[in-house]
């Protein structure tokens, strides 16, 4: 497969970056007192929701690059960006209720954090089946580009949900509120882990971001040659 | 004597094992789907190739 020099070192540097953050989590960062191993879960868990939160964002933003230039190349970043924000989004909900079942007693609870991520993640689902819906390629990328930059308010909805309202989830920025169940303190090493955690999935995020870029556009171009086929 | 920790090693694992394992399915999605498209572009290539052939 052809692609750039700057993309092959990215998928070595992710490689190794994700194996350092797994050797951190396991290895560096300590055990905690309260929750035991589950809470090794919080690095990767809290770096999967970065990266969904993030993915929306950068769907947003092409939405506004595809509306002042019509560019079909802005469109291509905004499905690649929902469908990966997606996949990190719903590993992020799955490994939290995981976490939750031995800290909260319970797979699920409809607790303000995960009624507002369920919203997100449905609100995205929904812009795909918007896709999906509309045949005219220019109709379909314009109206994507107004639900990707509407659909993003889901997203501070989400994040600040634990600080506007009571809530049991903890929160990993300041301190977290008087409910909060599973709430610790970080050590440095704790904090050492979940940056390099961080960082891990952000590179890889931009790999698989380009990788799927990528692929809608080969998509995209076998689309047209086969209408064109089709249309004589 | 600091009391021990639950034991909820489990739990750690079957996290791990769902996002390492989501982000390996997205990976496997993507390879296959990269092939589906290689695959139609060659056959779109012979088909445009087939018809060159005819018209000259």
């Amino acid at each position: 497969m052809q692609r750039p020099t700057w993309v092959r070192i990215l998928e070595i540097v992710a490689a190794v970056l994700m194996l350092v953050a797994l050797g951190m989590v396991f290895f560096y960062a300590p055990l905690e007192r309260i929750m035991g191993q589950v809470q090794r879960v919080f690095y990767f868990h809290v770096a999967a929701n970065w990266i969904g939160m993030l993915s929306f964002g950068v769907a947003a933003l092409s939405g506004i690059a595809y509306l002042v230039t019509r560019h079909e190349r802005w469109d291509r970043l905004a499905v690649a960006a929902v469908e990966i924000g997606l996949v990190f989004a719903i590993t992020g909900i799955v490994s939290g209720s995981i976490w939750a079942r031995p800290i909260w007693n319970t797979w699920w609870t409809w607790d303000p954090r995960l009624v507002s991520v369920t919203i997100m993640v449905l609100v995205y689902f929904a812009y795909l089946m918007l896709r999906q819906g509309i045949e005219d390629p220019e109709r379909r990328a314009r109206f994507a580009a107004v639900y990707a930059i509407l659909g993003f308010l889901s997203v501070p909805l989400t994040f600040f949900s634990i600080r506007l309202f009571r809530t049991i989830h903890p929160q990993v920025i300041g301190k977290g509120g008087e409910d909060a169940m599973g709430q610790f303190d970080m050590t440095p090493e704790m904090l050492h882990t979940l940056l390099v955690s961080l960082l891990a999935y952000t590179v890889l995020y931009v790999v698989l971001l380009w990788h799927r870029t990528h692929l809608e556009g080969l998509r995209r171009q076998v689309e047209e040659r086969k209408a064109r086929w089709q249309s004589g | 004597m600091q009391p021990m920790p639950p034991d909820t090693t489990v739990y750690m694992m079957a996290g791990y094992v769902v996002m390492l394992g989501g982000i390996l399915l997205y990976l496997v999605s993507l390879w296959v789907r990269y092939r589906q498209v290689q695959a139609d572009m060659a056959l779109l290539e012979e088909m445009d190739s087939e018809a060159r052939k005819m018209h000259a």
